[in-house]
């Protein structure tokens, strides 16, 4: 067990749950702090950790964006979570889906972090913000006492953060650089026979694999009109019963005479 | 296009499974439907970057294809889970979950 | 259409037979409820009519070909390994006698119930059952193997059932229906155990191999082999005609059958499936013949049950409950010429009766119609001046009944008392007696009946002229409403207020059977060329290996034919003398108690206050079948219901306990909030994940 993974995941923790809405304002702060230093910690170690794996066997592959747009990233999620007011989570929400978009741009997945832009900010969060905006108490009133005191926070933290704690903990340190044996390399088939092409190698076990360059529209295109073109077009079958499911429920049904209210009887 | 390295995609796991917790915990603490449904969102994010993370090491766009649909299925429950929120909203006049607990045993 | 008929062979005739009633039956199930409504009983009588009329021309070339016995199959039922049952025919003259007078009454009674039934709800319903019945009874009667005669045995029951049944919302048909379904039940039993019997013994189940060599049924080595089953085989089947026939102790059905419209009295419950049970022992004679303590209990059963139901008959107030006990009567007398192995005057019997008690069942019906449903004779009296048609008619039934010369009805049961008087059975003559006596209660009674309603000074009950009221018509607004409907359209009910003979719907077939009561006697008399006992008898004996014919060539007097002259205890004149005298004295008593002196019959009845209170009680049999079965029975599903829920109960609740309390401890985790469920997800994934970590190390 690394006593540092554990014990930076509790802090973490510790801070989660004081950042979270709560009656009292100060401890909130004293969170943000907590959660700040921890996550800010967490980067610099990763990194520290980072850099001594690319010493021991360079590839490459790293970047400062990595760390910058993590650091937004987790930040602005904490935001969202601790939010009082829904309207300031969800634009928290938008900031959260830059970073991811920019992390994403840094997988070299350029479609993928347009299209969650769009997808994302441009459509989902537009639809929060007027489901908000309906449902809210009007512009200027204080928020109200279920967004402002958050529930059980205690067994939340304590639950989501063994779980995270459980799959860091298998990550680093069971089958990842942590393990005996750990290799610096990308072990993948694909990356191995790609590997092997670009050093003029022509290897009889990747004679049949291809290796497309990676993050491309093409690629991706070819790959979901191919494989997965059955799937491609249950999901669009599944977009067009989600959006008349949605239809359907929130219609504003006019009461059958029979019924009268046209409700279901409430308690 | 150089490979990846296992510590790269080990840091990207890692943010992933942060972003996930953190969402979860969103998920489990908040009392408005809108903020729950909002931090499972934040939850497909997580999941998001790992397997776009897992696409650029094994260099394969198997990855880019999930996350297509892990999109659709995030613009479906997000628009039957608004319209249930504003139908719920319209019946109780208050967006706090806890209103709605009448299936327990 | 002629032609077309004489072209077909004998087997494809007879087969052709049950066809029309079940086309019938099929179309007015589908069409009659939203097509055919009101008409439904059209496709009813044309195809009982196009039976009947097959079965006369069926008849007809009977007589023209050699007279022989035609059997054939049409398909195979059904079959596994070396059984087979197959669908098909066995014509002779007891067959073609049955299914004539069956397809004849049935179309005169279909008539009539189109007039009758007008306008109750669920008229196609009622003309559906009709036909079916006649198709199973069709079966019944030609069929030429055991299984076949037991589908049509179980559908003559099943068509019962449900038209005892009919007015399903008056709970005493509800009962009534039940009971004769469950009384039948005992017969049905007995019949198939000994199918199964017959088929283990002749390893066959068809007529031609069972009763076909009567020669091998007589060999001493083959009874020798088979001594247990020819004791059980007809045993079994004289219960199962007992039930069928409502003979003593199986016969309280009968009666409460009656609570069923008025025709299916008449059509199932007096002139047709009831004497299914004589066509079975007159069909398996050769198996009676042969073991006679089987065969004389026939005889007996058959005598004291006529005795014990003419007694009750007696004493019986409602109109249809009379004719109900004569009809068990008269089955008993059947039953007694069946025990004396006069196979044809039983049979001969059975076909006067048709006529005379279908007559008397339609004839009452006209009554029920015109006094609103009213049944009861000491309510009505004098009621041939507003009903002169029916009276005629039922007169004509009664004189038939009661056994008076010339009418049917004297003409068979003499012929069953003179053969049993001059059996070589010693206990003949006490039975024969018995008939006499029973003979003139029979007389007695009907003219009971016959004085109170029809003569005297006409007193109406106050339901009288009102539509009968139909039990739809009570509980069910949608059949109100059809009632309604219909009416407009039936001229019957047009004169509503005043009781009259009804539309000639329903008087026509009272005068053809008034005619057929009257005159189908003679067949028993003329019409013989040179034989002893007419052209009926010459009809049935024309065939050696008929089995009704078997027992006569044993001969009217039960004597075989040509031993006739060896002893003749009393001469067949003179006991129809007797019997005439006696039909005559029993209408005389009636006369006197019943129209000249009513008041001399109230103080002959309290004097013998006791016997009459038995009787009214009809011999106490119900409440016997009451406190020897019901009570008994009653008290043993209290014990098993008792063991059932404290025992039974007692271990499921002990099982049960432990899943509640398990349940019950962890029901406060469903809070019904969702962010528990997530939290216990989340805690369950993390717990795996642990436990495959700490594997792992």
């Amino acid at each position: 067990m690394d006593c540092t993974l554990l014990i930076a995941v509790a802090l973490g923790a510790l801070g989660v749950f004081l950042l979270l809405p709560r009656a009292q304002a100060s401890w909130r702060k004293l969170g943000a702090l907590i959660t700040v230093l921890v996550g800010g910690g967490g980067l610099f170690y990763l990194s520290r950790w980072a850099e001594l794996q690319e010493s021991a066997a360079p590839a490459g592959g790293l970047s400062l964006y990595f760390y910058i747009f993590a650091a937004i990233a987790v930040g602005s999620a904490l935001a969202v979570i601790s939010h009082p007011k829904p309207l300031y989570a969800a634009l928290y929400f938008v900031i959260l889906t830059l970073a991811t978009s920019a992390l994403l741009l840094t997988l070299y997945a350029e479609f993928i972090a347009i299209v969650l832009i769009v997808i994302y900010a441009g459509a989902i969060l537009v639809t929060y913000v007027f489901v908000i905006m309906l449902a809210s108490t009007p512009g200027g009133a204080p928020a109200a006492e279920y967004d402002k005191v958050s529930a059980d926070p205690l067994i939340a933290v304590l639950v989501s953060f063994l779980l995270l704690a459980t799959v860091l903990q298998l990550m680093f340190h069971v089958s990842g650089p942590g393990s005996p044996g750990f290799m610096n390399t990308n072990t993948g088939l694909h990356a191995r026979a790609l590997m092997a092409a670009n050093l003029g190698y022509h290897l009889p076990q990747f004679s049949g694999i291809k290796t497309p360059a990676v993050g491309g529209m093409a690629v991706l295109g070819r790959n979901l009109y191919s494989h997965y073109a059955l799937s491609l077009e249950l999901a669009g079958v599944l977009l067009t019963v989600a959006m008349v499911g949605a239809v359907v429920i929130s219609r504003k049904n006019e009461p059958p005479a029979a019924l009268g209210s046209g409700e279901l009887p409430t308690e | 296009m150089e490979l990846m390295t296992n510590a790269a995609l080990y840091q990207y796991l890692a943010l992933g499974a942060v972003l996930f917790a953190i969402g979860l915990v969103g998920f489990m603490s908040r009392r408005n439907m809108i903020m729950i449904f909002l931090s499972t969102e934040i939850m497909f994010q997580g999941v998001a970057i790992n397997l776009i993370a897992f696409a650029r090491y094994h260099l394969n766009a198997d990855g880019q294809s999930f996350v297509i649909f892990l999109l659709s299925v995030a613009a479906a429950e997000a628009s039957l889970a608004l319209a249930l929120v504003v139908l719920l909203y319209r019946r109780r006049q208050t967006l706090n979950i806890d209103a709605w607990s009448e299936m327990q045993g | 259409m002629m032609d077309t008929l004489a072209a077909l062979t004998i087997v494809q005739k007879a087969a052709l037979i049950p066809l029309f009633p079940l086309i019938a039956a099929v179309l007015i199930t589908l069409l009659g409820g939203k097509v055919l409504k009101g008409l439904s009983h059209l496709p009813a009588i044309a195809g009982v009519l196009a039976s009947f009329i097959v079965a006369v021309s069926l008849l007809m070339s009977y007589n023209a070909s050699d007279g022989g016995l035609s059997y054939g199959n049409v398909f195979t039922w059904f079959g596994a390994g070396g059984f087979h049952v197959p669908v098909g025919v066995y014509v002779d003259s007891l067959s073609i006698l049955f299914v004539c007078f069956v397809t004849g009454i049935s179309t005169l009674i279909f008539i009539y119930s189109g007039g009758y039934m007008a306008g109750d709800y669920g008229y196609f319903r009622f003309f559906a059952y009709l036909s079916i019945f006649v198709f199973f009874m069709c079966m019944l009667v030609l069929a030429n193997n055991f299984v076949l005669v037991y589908l049509g045995w179980e559908g003559v029951g099943l068509a019962s059932y449900l038209l005892v049944g009919y007015y399903y919302p008056k709970p005493s048909a509800r009962e009534a229906a039940k009971k004769a379904f469950i009384v039948n039940r005992i017969g049905d039993t007995c019949f198939a155990i000994a199918i199964f019997i017959i088929y283990l013994t002749f390893h066959t189940v068809s007529f031609h191999g069972v009763l076909g060599d009567p020669h091998r049924l007589l060999r001493g080595s083959w009874r020798a082999a088979h001594h247990t089953a020819i004791f059980w085989i007809p045993l079994l089947l004289m219960v199962a005609a007992f039930a069928k026939s409502a003979q003593l102790p199986l016969h309280v059905w009968l009666p409460d059958a009656m609570e069923g419209p008025t025709p299916v009295s008449a059509l199932i419950h007096a002139a047709t499936m009831v004497t299914a049970g004589v066509y079975l022992v007159a069909r398996c004679m050769p198996l009676f013949q042969h073991d006679l303590p089987v065969l004389h209990t026939v005889g007996i059963i058959g005598c004291i049950t006529a005795f014990m139901a003419a007694t009750i008959g007696m004493c019986q107030y409602d109109l249809k409950r009379i004719w109900a006990y004569s009809t068990v009567s008269q089955l008993g007398y059947m039953f007694l010429g069946l025990g004396v192995a006069a196979g044809s005057a039983a049979v001969f019997h059975v076909f006067t009766h048709a006529f005379f008690k279908a007559l008397l069942f339609l004839a009452t019906g006209s009554v029920m119609h015109a006094m609103g449903g009213e049944l009861d004779i000491r309510k009505m009296s004098g009621i041939r001046r507003v009903m002169p048609i029916t009276t005629v008619c039922l007169l004509m039934g009664a004189f038939a009944l009661a056994g008076i010369p010339p009418w049917a009805g004297f003409f068979s049961k003499d012929a069953i008392l003179s053969s049993a008087m001059n059996a070589t059975w010693s206990w003949g003559p006490a039975l024969s007696i018995v008939g006499l006596l029973t003979a003139l209660i029979t007389s007695y009674y009907t003219f009971r009946a016959v004085f109170r309603v029809f003569f005297g000074p006409l007193v109406l009950p106050a339901t009288a002229g009102m539509h009968e009221p139909s039990a739809f018509t009570i509980t069910d607004a949608h059949g109100a409403e059809h009632n309604g409907h219909d009416h407009a359209h039936d001229d019957a009910h047009a004169h509503a207020g005043k009781p009259t003979d009804g539309s000639p719907m329903m008087w026509l077939p009272l005068i053809i059977l008034a005619i057929g009561a009257t005159t189908v006697g003679f067949m028993g008399v003329f019409g013989g060329h040179g034989h002893e006992g007419g052209l009926m008898r010459r009809f049935l004996a024309g065939n050696d290996l008929n089995p009704a014919v078997q027992t006569s060539t044993v001969g009217i007097a039960g004597i075989p034919v040509t031993h006739v002259e060896q002893s003749m205890r009393v001469a067949p004149n003179v006991l129809m003398g007797i019997s005439a005298a006696l039909g005559v004295l029993g209408l005389l008593i009636a006369y006197y108690f019943h129209l000249a002196k009513r008041d001399a019959a109230e103080a002959a009845a309290a004097r013998f206050r006791p016997l009459v209170k038995f009787l009214e009680n009809k011999w106490y049999f119900d409440e016997l079948y009451d406190l020897g079965l019901v009570q008994p029975l009653w008290a043993f599903g209290w014990l098993l219901s008792y063991f059932d829920r404290f025992v039974v109960d007692g271990l499921v609740f002990v099982v049960s306990f432990v899943p509640q309390l398990a349940g019950f401890s962890i029901k406060p985790t469903e809070s019904g909030r969702l962010r528990y469920y997530g939290i216990g997800m989340v805690a369950g994934i993390a717990v795996v994940v642990l436990g495959v970590l700490y594997l792992m190390h």
